[in-house]
C-alpha cells in the first residue's frame, strides 16, 4: 500500500523535475538580452572577446541542442557551471541553501514552538489571553514579511542596537544572533496563521459531544485533553504547520533581500535576472525536491497520527 | 508564497463566525474595501498633488498642514502616492483572482464532471504545479517579459491556479452526486447547460468567499513581488514600491512613507480575511 | 463570548499608523544641510595593528582573473592583492612597480624586473612569469577584455632571466597605462597552468605578489585577504586580515557601516544616506578624484541627436546642479571636459591651466532653444535607454527629459532590468529603436585619452554610434605616439575641447571618489587609483 504511494509521489516529483527545467530553458532563451553581459558588469568590451566567450559557453548552439547538453549532464548529476563566476552550481548552490536551511529551520522552531504554544494557550484557556492573540494573529498574518523585516531592523537593529542587521556571520553563535531578525520576520506571520489553526482546531475538539461527556462524567480533564483533544487537533495542526513551513522556502527570498543574506532566494532572482540558466536551473531543483519532501513528510505525519487515514488515500 | 491560502482557508471555516450577517468587523471590512476601490478608480483625480512630481529639497519631509504624510525620498507628496498606488494594487490582485478563479474552476469542473482519466491527468497536472515554487514563476515571468505589473499577474495566477482547482473540484464532485443532477441528465440537458444553470450557481458563494481571501493573499503577494523588484516598476506609484524607494529612509529615521504604505497593505489583507471568513462562515450556515 | 477580533486589529492598526505620524519626518530647516570635503588622494597613514576589518563592495566577486576583470568589486578585490608591472600611484601617475620601464628607442619597451620581488609562495617572479601573463592577455583566442590594447605589440620576448622587452609596430605611450592597470597584472605562469580552467575561480584562486595574499573565498560570504609576512616592497601590512564582502544593497551598506558591521568601502554609485553618515560620530566620509563620468552615449544618429546643435542644446539644458545636490549630496562636480579632473595622471599642470580655461557647462536655456530651433528639431522624439534599479540612472534620466522638456523636445525612456541594462552596452540587438542610453563609466587609467579614444575611434569599444571625426581620430592617433608627457598634454586638450563640440557622449557630472570608513581606521586611498594600484597598503588603526 505504501510503495504505490511513494512511486506515485516519486513520479510525480520526477515529472515536476523535467516540466520545469524545460520551461526555464524556453524562459530563459526567450528572453531578451545575452547571458554573457553579466561578466561585463555594464562596461564595454570588444565584440570579438565576447565572441570568445559565448563559444565557450556553448551559448551560440541552437536551443534543444543545448537544452540536451544540460539534460543529458544533469541526470548524470553534473549540474554544469554559473556563467558569471565560472563556478560549479552545485557548489555555488550547496553554499547559499546553507544559509536559506537554516534560516528556515530557525523560523520553523519558532513557528512550532510559539505558534502552536500560542494556540494551545489560547484554546484551553478562553478569557483575555484569547482575545490578545485573536487581535494579534489577524493583524500579524497579514503582515508582509518585507514590512516585518524593515520594522525589525528598525528597532532592534539601528534604534537599541541589540542584534546585527545584516549578512549571516561565521560560527554558529554568530549565525544564531545574525539569522534572529530574520528569522522572526520570516516567521511572523506563519506563527500568527498557525496559532490560529491550533486555537481553533482545540476549540473543535474540545466542544466535541464525547470529550464534553466524558468531563461531565468527572473524567480527569487533564487526562479527557491529551487523550482526546490533543490528540485529534494534532492532525490539522500538523498538516497546516507543514505546508506553512513548505512555504516558507519560497518566501525566504523576500527576508534574504531585505537582510542582504546570500541565501538561494535572493540567488535566483539575480541568476534568473541576469540568466545563468545552469544556476536557475539547480535552484528551481532544490526548490521543488524541498517542497515535495517537506509535503511528504506532512503527509507521513497525518497517516501516523490519523490510524483511519492511510497514504495511499490521502495522495490522491 | 501562496501555500498558506489552503491553511488559512481552513482556519477560516474553523473559527467562522455562528451569525449569517456579517457583524461589526464584517461592516469595517465593507467600508474598507469600499474605500479602497473609491481609491482605486478615483485615487489619481482625489491625489492633492501630483504623485509622481517631486523636488530634491523636500525630500524626507515630515507631516505638514500641506502633505497630510509627509514627503517620500524624492520629495514626493505621500499622500498622494498612496492614493494614485491604490489603482496597481488593487487592480492587479483583482484580474489574479479573477484570472485563477476562473482557469481554476473550468479545470476543477472539467476534472469533476468527467472524472477517470480526465480527473486523473487534470489532477496530475495540479500536482505539478502546485511543486512549482511561485517566486520561480515570477522571476521567470520578469526575465521574459521585462519586469512589470503584467508578469507578475500572470505569474501569479499561474501559482493559484492548483489551489483553486483542488478546493473547488472537491466541492463540484460533492455537487455531482447531488441526486438532481442525475435528474437532469435524464432529462436530456447537455453537459454544459447543467454546469452553467445549476453546478456553478450553486457553487458561486463558495468561489465569492474563496475569491474574496485569495484577494487578500494576492494584495500581499504583488506587493511582495515588487518589493524583490518583480512587480510594478519605479516610479510608478505602488506601496509595495513605495516600501522599496523608501527603504533607505528608516535608517534615517523617517520612516513614515514606509509605514503608511505598508499599513495600507495590512489594512487591506485584514480586511479581505474578515470578509472572506464572514462569508464562508455565512455559506456554510445555509447548509 | 464570541470575540470580534477584526475591529480590534483595525484599531490597533489605526494606532500604530498615528504613533508614526507623530514620530518622525524632516523639518524644513535641515533641507539644504551639506557637508562638502575637500578631496584627498589618499587619507593619513595608519600606525597601528588591527586584527580585521571588513570592507564592502557593491557586487559579487565574479572573478579574480585579471584579463576578465572589468567591473568594481573584481576590481577592488584584484588590486588589494595582485600587482602590475608598473604601479598607478594614489594621484593617477604611474611609477615602477613589479618591473621598472625603460625606452632605449620609439618602438622597444624594456621592463627590469626588480629581483627582489616573490610570489605569495616565496617564489621569485621571472621573465617566464611576465611574458606568460602579457601573452594571455592579448591572446585573442581567450577573449581577455584588455586584448585590443596591445594592438601595436608585436612581439614579448624574455631578454633575460629579469628582463622582458616588448617590440611595438608603432611607438605607443599608452601602454604603460594599461600595464599599471589590470591589463598588467603579474601572475605566476606554474600556478595558473596547474589550476587550468579552474585559475581565478572560487576553487582555483590566483597567486600574486601583493602585500595581502588570498586566503579563502566563499562564493556567498565573501574573500577573506592576510595580510603577506613575506612582502617584498617595505612592510607588512598593519591589518591583518581584511574580508571583502557583497552588499549592493545601499540601505544595508548604511546600516552596517553604522554598526560596524563593516568597517569600510568604496561607493562608486550614488549614496542618498551620505549625509546621515557625515553626520555620524563612527564613520568619517572622504572624497577623492575620480574617473567618472555619468553620462549620456548617443548610440544613433539617424535620430534628433544626429545633429550637433541638438546634442549641444540638450547639454546646455541640463539642471546639473539639481543632480550634484540632489542625487550625489555633493559628491560630483559639473564637467568642464567629458574627461573627469582625477584623469590627469600625467602633465599635470598643463591639463589644469587649460580646464580652468575651458568652461563648465552651465545652463543656458536660451542658446539651447535657439540650437534646437535652429535644427527644426522642435517636437522630436529621443528614445533614451535606462534603468530604474541603480539610482543615479533613474536620477540621470529624469534630468535629461527635464532638459529636453524645456527645450520642446521629448523624450521616451525605456526602462529595463538593471541586468539587462548591462546588454545596452554590449548587443547591437538591445540597442535597436535607441537613440541613446545613460551610462557611468570611466578609463582603465588616469588618462583623458584613455576614455576619448575608446569613444572617437572607428574600432573603439564605445563608439556606439560609429561616429567618424576626422580630427578627433587624428588627435587621437598623434597623443598616442608622442613620447613628451606636457606636448601630449596638449594634442589631448585640443581631442578634449574638440569633443565638446562634437558631443558623441553629453556629459551629466563628474562624481568624485568617495570613501566610507570607520574612525578607528585610517590609511586607505581615497582616489580613483584604487581602482588599479593598492589600495589597503597604509591601512590600520589610529
Amino acid at each position: 500500500m505504501h510503495v504505490p504511494f511513494l512511486l506515485k509521489r516519486f513520479l510525480i516529483l520526477l515529472a515536476t523535475l523535467l516540466v520545469a527545467s524545460f520551461v526555464i530553458f524556453s524562459a530563459m532563451f526567450l528572453a531578451p538580452g545575452k547571458p554573457i553581459a553579466a561578466l561585463t558588469g555594464g562596461r564595454s568590451v570588444s565584440p570579438e572577446a565576447l565572441a570568445v566567450l559565448e563559444r565557450r559557453y556553448q551559448l551560440d548552439e541552437p536551443f534543444l541542442t543545448q537544452y540536451w547538453n544540460w539534460l543529458s549532464h544533469a541526470v548524470r548529476g553534473d549540474l554544469g557551471i554559473s556563467i558569471a563566476t565560472r563556478q560549479e552550481v552545485s557548489e555555488l548552490i550547496a553554499e547559499r541553501s546553507g544559509i536559506t536551511f537554516a534560516l528556515v529551520l530557525y523560523a520553523s522552531v519558532l513557528i512550532v514552538v510559539i505558534g502552536i504554544g500560542l494556540g494551545m494557550l489560547a484554546g484551553l484557556r478562553p478569557g483575555r489571553l484569547d482575545t490578545a492573540l485573536i487581535v494579534a494573529t489577524s493583524a500579524a498574518a497579514a503582515i508582509p514579511p518585507f514590512l516585518s523585516a524593515i520594522v525589525l531592523t528598525m528597532i532592534f537593529a539601528v534604534s537599541l542596537g541589540w542584534l546585527p542587521a545584516l549578512g549571516a556571520g561565521d560560527g554558529v553563535v554568530e549565525r544564531v544572533e545574525h539569522l534572529t531578525l530574520p528569522a522572526v520576520a520570516l516567521a511572523l506571520s506563519s506563527i500568527a496563521v498557525v496559532a490560529r489553526v491550533t486555537r481553533a482546531s482545540i476549540r473543535k475538539e474540545a466542544g466535541r459531544e464525547h470529550v464534553q461527556t466524558a468531563i461531565s462524567r468527572g473524567v480527569p480533564r487533564r487526562g479527557v485533553i491529551t487523550r482526546h483533544v490533543l490528540r485529534n487537533a494534532a492532525i490539522p495542526i500538523t498538516t497546516s504547520t507543514g505546508i506553512t513551513i513548505a512555504s516558507l522556502i519560497a518566501v525566504s527570498a523576500v527576508v534574504e533581500t531585505a537582510f542582504s543574506l546570500n541565501g538561494l532566494g535572493q540567488y535566483l532572482i539575480v541568476s534568473s535576472n541576469s540568466k545563468d540558466l545552469a544556476v536557475v536551473q539547480g535552484i528551481a531543483l532544490v526548490l521543488v525536491l524541498a517542497f515535495v519532501l517537506l509535503n511528504l513528510l506532512v503527509d507521513i505525519a497525518y497517516a501516523i497520527l490519523d490510524p483511519r487515514v492511510n497514504l495511499g488515500a490521502k495522495a490522491a | 508564497m501562496t501555500a498558506v491560502i489552503t491553511a488559512e482557508a481552513s482556519a477560516g471555516k474553523l473559527t467562522r463566525a455562528r451569525s449569517s450577517r456579517l457583524g461589526i468587523p464584517g461592516v469595517v471590512a465593507v467600508v474598507v474595501l469600499v474605500l479602497a476601490v473609491a481609491a482605486a478608480i478615483a485615487g489619481p483625480y482625489l491625489a492633492p498633488y501630483d504623485p509622481s512630481a517631486g523636488s530634491p529639497s523636500g525630500a524626507w519631509l515630515g507631516p505638514s498642514s500641506g502633505h497630510l504624510l509627509g514627503q517620500d525620498v524624492q520629495g514626493r507628496d505621500v499622500a498622494s502616492r498612496l492614493l494614485a498606488g491604490a489603482r496597481s494594487s488593487m487592480l492587479g490582485p483583482l484580474i489574479v483572482v479573477v484570472l485563477s478563479l476562473v482557469m481554476g474552476s473550468v479545470l476543477a469542473l472539467l476534472a469533476a464532471w468527467r472524472r477517470g482519466v480526465v480527473d486523473s491527468i487534470i489532477s496530475s497536472t495540479m500536482d505539478i504545479l502546485f511543486a512549482f515554487p511561485g517566486i520561480l514563476l515570477a522571476a521567470l515571468a520578469a526575465a521574459v517579459l521585462d519586469a512589470g505589473l503584467w508578469p507578475a499577474v500572470i505569474a501569479l495566477s499561474v501559482a493559484y491556479t492548483p489551489y483553486v482547482a483542488r478546493l473547488l473540484r472537491g466541492v463540484f464532485l460533492r455537487e455531482r452526486e447531488l441526486p438532481y443532477v442525475a435528474a437532469a441528465e435524464i432529462q436530456g440537458f447537455s453537459a454544459i447547460t447543467i454546469c452553467l444553470r445549476h453546478l456553478i450557481p450553486n457553487v458561486l458563494p463558495v468561489m465569492v468567499a474563496q475569491g474574496t481571501l485569495l484577494f487578500g493573499y494576492a494584495v500581499l503577494d504583488i506587493a511582495i513581488l515588487s518589493y524583490l523588484g518583480l512587480g510594478i516598476q519605479p516610479p510608478s506609484p505602488d506601496w509595495g514600491v513605495m516600501v522599496s524607494e523608501n527603504q533607505s529612509g528608516v535608517l534615517q529615521s523617517y520612516p513614515l512613507p514606509v509605514l503608511s504604505a505598508g499599513c495600507c497593505v495590512v489594512v487591506v489583507v485584514v480586511a479581505m480575511n474578515i470578509l472572506g471568513e464572514r462569508l464562508l462562515g455565512a455559506k456554510d450556515n445555509e447548509r | 463570548m464570541l470575540v470580534q477580533p477584526s475591529v480590534r486589529s483595525l484599531s490597533t492598526i489605526v494606532l500604530i499608523a498615528s504613533l508614526a505620524l507623530a514620530g518622525c519626518g524632516r523639518t524644513p530647516d535641515d533641507a539644504d544641510r551639506e557637508s562638502q570635503e575637500t578631496l584627498m588622494e589618499t587619507t593619513p597613514v595608519g600606525t597601528e595593528n588591527v586584527p580585521s576589518a571588513v570592507w564592502a563592495v557593491n557586487g559579487d566577486i565574479k572573478t579574480l582573473d585579471p584579463m576578465y576583470t572589468v567591473d568594481y568589486p573584481g576590481s577592488t578585490t584584484l588590486s588589494l592583492m595582485c600587482e602590475s608591472l608598473l604601479t598607478t600611484l594614489p594621484d593617477g601617475s604611474i611609477g615602477p612597480g613589479v618591473a621598472e620601464l625603460s625606452r632605449p628607442d620609439e618602438t622597444t619597451v624594456v621592463f627590469d624586473i626588480d629581483p627582489d620581488v616573490r610570489f605569495w609562495d616565496g617564489a621569485q617572479v621571472t621573465a617566464e612569469d611576465v611574458v606568460y601573463s602579457l601573452d594571455r592577455q592579448r591572446d585573442p583566442a581567450l577573449g581577455g577584455f584588455y586584448s585590443a590594447f596591445f594592438d601595436r605589440v608585436d612581439s614579448i620576448e624574455a631578454t633575460g632571466p629579469q628582463q622582458v622587452t616588448v617590440k611595438l609596430t608603432e611607438p605607443d605611450y599608452w601602454l604603460d597605462g594599461e600595464l599599471a592597470s589590470r591589463a598588467g597584472v603579474v601572475l605566476q605562469k606554474k600556478y595558473v597552468e596547474d589550476r587550468g580552467e579552474s585559475f581565478g575561480t572560487s576553487s582555483g584562486g590566483t597567486m600574486c605578489t601583493g602585500s595581502y595574499s588570498l586566503e579563502s573565498w566563499e562564493p556567498a560570504t565573501g574573500i577573506v585577504a592576510r595580510a603577506n609576512p613575506d612582502y617584498w616592497d617595505g612592510e607588512t601590512p598593519k591589518v591583518e586580515q581584511i574580508t571583502i564582502k557583497s552588499v549592493p544593497d545601499e540601505a544595508a551598506l548604511t546600516s552596517s557601516l553604522l554598526t560596524g558591521e563593516v568597517d569600510g568601502t568604496y561607493r562608486p554609485a550614488s549614496m542618498s544616506t551620505l549625509d546621515q553618515l557625515r553626520a555620524s560620530d563612527d564613520v568619517e566620509v572622504f572624497q577623492g578624484p575620480s574617473y567618472n563620468t555619468d553620462a549620456l552615449i548617443v548610440s544613433s544618429l539617424d535620430g534628433p541627436l544626429g545633429d550637433e546643435g541638438v546634442r549641444r542644446a540638450l547639454s546646455l539644458a541640463l539642471d546639473r546642479k539639481g543632480i550634484i545636490e540632489s542625487v550625489y549630496r555633493g559628491a560630483a562636480s559639473t564637467p568642464h571636459w567629458i574627461a573627469n579632473p582625477g584623469t590627469f595622471g600625467y602633465a599635470q599642470d598643463v591639463f589644469e591651466e587649460a580646464y580652468q580655461d575651458a568652461p563648465a557647462w552651465e545652463q543656458d536655456l536660451e542658446e539651447a532653444k535657439a540650437l534646437v530651433k535652429e535644427a527644426g528639431a522642435e517636437g522630436k522624439t529621443i528614445t533614451i535607454g535606462m534603468t530604474r534599479g541603480l539610482a543615479q540612472i533613474a536620477a540621470a534620466a529624469g534630468a535629461y527629459e527635464a532638459a529636453a522638456a524645456s527645450i520642446g523636445l521629448k523624450v521616451k525612456l525605456k526602462a529595463v532590468s538593471t541586468e539587462n541594462f548591462i546588454n545596452f552596452f554590449i548587443d547591437p540587438q538591445a540597442r535597436i529603436g535607441l537613440d541613446a542610453f545613460l551610462t557611468a563609466d570611466y578609463p582603465d587609467y588616469a588618462d583623458p585619452a584613455a576614455f576619448i579614444a575608446t569613444i572617437v575611434l572607428p574600432n573603439g569599444a564605445r563608439n556606439y554610434a560609429a561616429l567618424e571625426d576626422k580630427q578627433l581620430i587624428e588627435l587621437m592617433g598623434k597623443a598616442r605616439g608622442t613620447a613628451d608627457p606636457d606636448e601630449r598634454a596638449r594634442i589631448v586638450i585640443d581631442a578634449l575641447n574638440r569633443f565638446n563640440e562634437v558631443l558623441p557622449w553629453i556629459p551629466l557630472v563628474q562624481p568624485n571618489t568617495v570613501l566610507v570608513m570607520n574612525r578607528k581606521l585610517t590609511g586607505a586611498v581615497s582616489s580613483f587609483a584604487y581602482m588599479s594600484g593598492p589600495w589597503a597598503a597604509d591601512l590600520g588603526g589610529r
